[in-house]
């Protein structure tokens, strides 16, 4: 058996797509309904096949009836002539689509004159196998100049269909709505029928145009400002408005209790000047009617002149209401008036205990230091308001040096108590001495302020200035506690000028003041150690070998100066030998052994002395009291 | 003489012509998806066997497999993982002895998405 002949010949086949139809694609009125979703689209392969047809061997009939008509024709026209045969073709078949056809749906109306030019030339057409009778149709329609034709067929392609209503609109009549907004909307209006409004009401609200007020008689002598609005005035009737058509409805309610609050108050405004005008003014006399003035604003209730009859009325009610109120008043108390509330007086007896507070000796310790802490108080500080923001919130108050104790000013007022009967009497002494002896100092300030003339007393030398062995007396004054916590106990500094001081002294070279270092001390005489400002150590006595040294290098060299930290500014003479040199070298590097022993042997010492001490006091050198700072 | 052929009459005769005229038609149905395709192929298959044609088919090709392997990583940091992505292409091809009036109703079936339908005429 051969090669079977295949199903499809693919070279001389048709191909179509199944395409979805487009949505511009919504046929004639006829078939809109009836078109399906999906059309048949053929394929642009199938031109080239059917050229390749036309050129290969193989070659259909309907490919030779067309050929037939070629034969004057170029090769050029054959492609045309090929898509006519495939028409053709798929007419035959039954396949075309005349949807094609129908262009004129989607072209824009001619508006001017125009025709359609066939793409095909009128030689093609006429040597096509189309009927005559076709052709010269066709020729009329595309050669006519009038618009009858395709404009008959443009307009009912474009012609708008109206499409029935699903529901009925609902009219706007009169007859649903309102009379008076019928009329609004259906009514005839004559233009002189609506008022003409401005829209300045800010414009005119703050203008001063008097406004005339309709109310009730007895406001208008008190309203003085012609130019201004009596509020107080206006308030007034409008209360009295209110009231009226409550009496006038009789009912009852706290309102009116509020509106009578307010009758025997001072106006806000004040009576002076409610006779005077704006201009004038009296700003002279202004400052003396001050306390005619607040007078009026005390909070006595003065009556108000300008009282009504409705107001007669309410004060009458006023009273009864008043009554009722009381009685509802007893009566809520009288729920809450149970055995099981309240004191305990008159049931348990066991309970009843008597103490008189007069002759209480603690309450009363206590009221009197309460009293002269505030009395304290108010000597620091003041009265006034400044006083309860200033008040310290501890820290020191005020003390009395009785004897040689310091005294708060509570303790000294409790001696009197009997708190302590031992240390009372003694202190009681002191502080008798203490009174005495403020009281002299006092007597004596008054002499001498008194007489400013005389001459000052003569001023006591208390401190020698050669006794450098003073104790300094600790101030019981000293402010340090109270101020800071920072204190000079442990950072002491240095008088400047001494250390320099001494220097100069010795370069100058003269035996200028004191200067016992040197000096040749006889052995009777006990030696003086002086002690060194900055570090608290005796002074090295000097020695032979400070006295062969130059006397400079004694102060320079003094107590922590190192050999390496000053600069004697030794220079080496330029002609030196090789021996010297070395020597020098020598000497140099010895001197620096030496150093480097010395230091090493301070720093021992030192770390030993720390150890012993232990590193707590280390850190605070002043000797075991702790001085306290801020952490 | 020529006579008269209402115009009606004409296209019918066309139309009886054309149905005589049975062409070999082959429908091609190509889809990545199988379910959409083989039910097509189904509707295809019992159409054309109420319309008691000659139908052979649905001939199912080998399924055509596009791979493409690529890096994991948009850059080429990392461990090498690779991504392994397929298109699989499903093709059935239904082959009717039909006139081709037949041939248009098949546009009226519903045609799943995604499933490509072509149809190729045989001219006799």
């Amino acid at each position: 058996m051969g090669k079977k002949k295949p199903f499809i010949d693919k070279k001389t086949a048709m191909v179509y797509h199944v395409v979805r139809r487009s949505q511009r694609d919504i046929g004639t009125e006829a078939t809109a309904e009836t078109l399906t979703d999906f059309v048949l689209m053929p394929s642009p392969e199938n031109a080239v096949r059917g050229r390749d047809a036309g050129t290969g061997a193989g070659r259909t009939p309907a490919a030779t009836a067309s050929s037939s008509s070629r034969g004057t024709g170029g090769g050029k026209r054959r492609e045309v002539v090929d898509f006519r045969d495939l028409e053709s073709r798929i007419a035959a078949a039954g396949l075309l689509d005349e949807t094609a056809k129908t262009y004129a749906r989607y072209t824009k109306p001619i508006e001017k004159s125009g025709t359609f030019v066939p793409a095909l030339s009128n030689a093609i057409l006429s040597s096509s196998t189309m009927s005559s009778a076709d052709v010269g149709a066709l020729n009329d329609l595309l050669t006519d100049t009038s618009r009858n034709a395709l404009d008959d067929a443009l307009e009912e392609a474009m012609a708008v269909r109206e499409v029935g209503r699903m529901l009925d609109s609902i009219a706007l009549t009169p007859d649903c709505m309102e009379e008076d907004v019928a009329a609004a909307l259906f009514g005839d209006f004559d233009d002189g029928d609506f008022e003409e409004l401005d829209d300045d009401f800010c414009i005119t609200a703050n203008s001063d145009v008097p406004i005339n007020d309709d109310g009730c008689g007895g406001g208008g002598g008190e309203d003085g400002n012609d130019g201004g609005f009596d509020f107080e005035r206006h308030v007034r009737m409008l209360m009295e408005k209110a009231r009226a058509n409550e009496n006038g409805g009789n009912c009852v309610g706290a309102r009116d209790l509020d509106d009578d609050f307010f009758d025997g108050v001072a106006p806000l405004r004040r009576r002076g000047m409610e006779d005077d005008d704006e201009d004038d003014f009296d700003y002279d006399r202004y400052d003396e009617d001050v306390d005619e003035e607040d007078e009026e604003y005390s909070l006595d209730r003065q009556f108000d002149g300008a009282s009504t009859s409705a107001t007669a009325n309410a004060n009458a009610n006023n009273d009864e209401r008043q009554r009722i109120l009381c009685q509802r008043f007893e009566e809520a108390l009288l729920e809450y008036d149970s055995d099981e509330v309240g004191d305990l007086d008159d049931e348990c007896e066991d309970i009843v205990g008597d103490r008189p507070l007069e002759g209480d000796a603690c309450l009363e310790a206590a009221l009197n230091e309460f009293l002269t802490e505030r009395e304290d108080e108010i000597l620091i500080e003041g009265t006034g308001r400044n006083a309860a923001r200033r008040k310290r919130r501890g820290g020191s108050s005020y003390s009395v040096l009785v004897g040689k104790t310091m005294l708060n000013a509570s303790e000294l007022n409790k001696i009197g108590d009997g708190s302590d009967p031992i240390s009372s009497s003694s202190l009681l002494v002191n502080v008798e001495e203490s009174k005495r002896q403020m009281q002299l100092d006092l007597a004596e300030a008054d002499a001498i302020l008194a007489n400013p003339e005389m001459d000052l007393p003569p001023e006591e030398i208390f401190i020698d200035g050669k006794s450098y062995f003073s104790v300094t007396s600790r101030n019981p004054w000293d402010c340090e506690s109270i101020l800071s916590t920072y204190s000079n106990l442990d950072n002491n500094p240095v008088i400047i000028g001494r250390s320099g001081r001494r220097g100069r002294r010795k370069k100058g070279g003269g035996n200028r003041g004191e200067d016992t270092s040197n000096d040749v001390i006889p052995e009777d005489k006990p030696v003086r150690i002086r002690l060194s400002n900055k570090t608290g150590l005796p002074l090295r006595p000097p020695s032979d070998e400070g006295i062969k040294n130059n006397n400079d290098n004694e102060d320079y060299f003094g107590e922590g100066s190192t050999y390496l930290s000053i600069n004697r500014g030794e220079a080496r003479q330029r002609d030196e030998s090789k021996q010297e040199k070395r020597e020098r070298k020598m000497a140099v590097k010895e001197e620096r052994r030496v150093c480097r022993m010395q230091k090493k042997i301070m720093k021992e010492a030192f770390s030993e002395e720390f150890q012993r001490r232990g590193h707590d006091v280390v850190v605070d050198p002043v000797g075991g009291s702790t001085v306290f700072r801020f952490s | 003489m020529a006579s008269y052929v209402p115009p009606g009459k004409k296209e019918a005769g066309l139309e009886d012509a054309g149905a005589a005229a049975v062409h070999r038609i082959r429908i091609t149905l190509t889809s990545r998806n199988v379910k959409n395709l083989e039910k097509v192929c189904a509707d295809l298959k019992k159409k054309a066997t109420d319309k008691k044609l000659k139908v052979s088919g649905p001939v199912r090709l080998p399924t055509k497999k596009l791979t493409i392997t690529t890096r994991k990583a948009p850059s080429g940091e990392g461990t090498n993982t690779w991504d392994k992505l397929e298109m699989r292409i499903h093709k059935r091809l239904i082959d009717l002895h039909a006139p081709s009036d037949v041939v248009k109703q098949i546009t009226s079936i519903s045609i799943e998405p995604g499933v490509e339908v072509d149809v190729t005429i045989n001219d006799r």
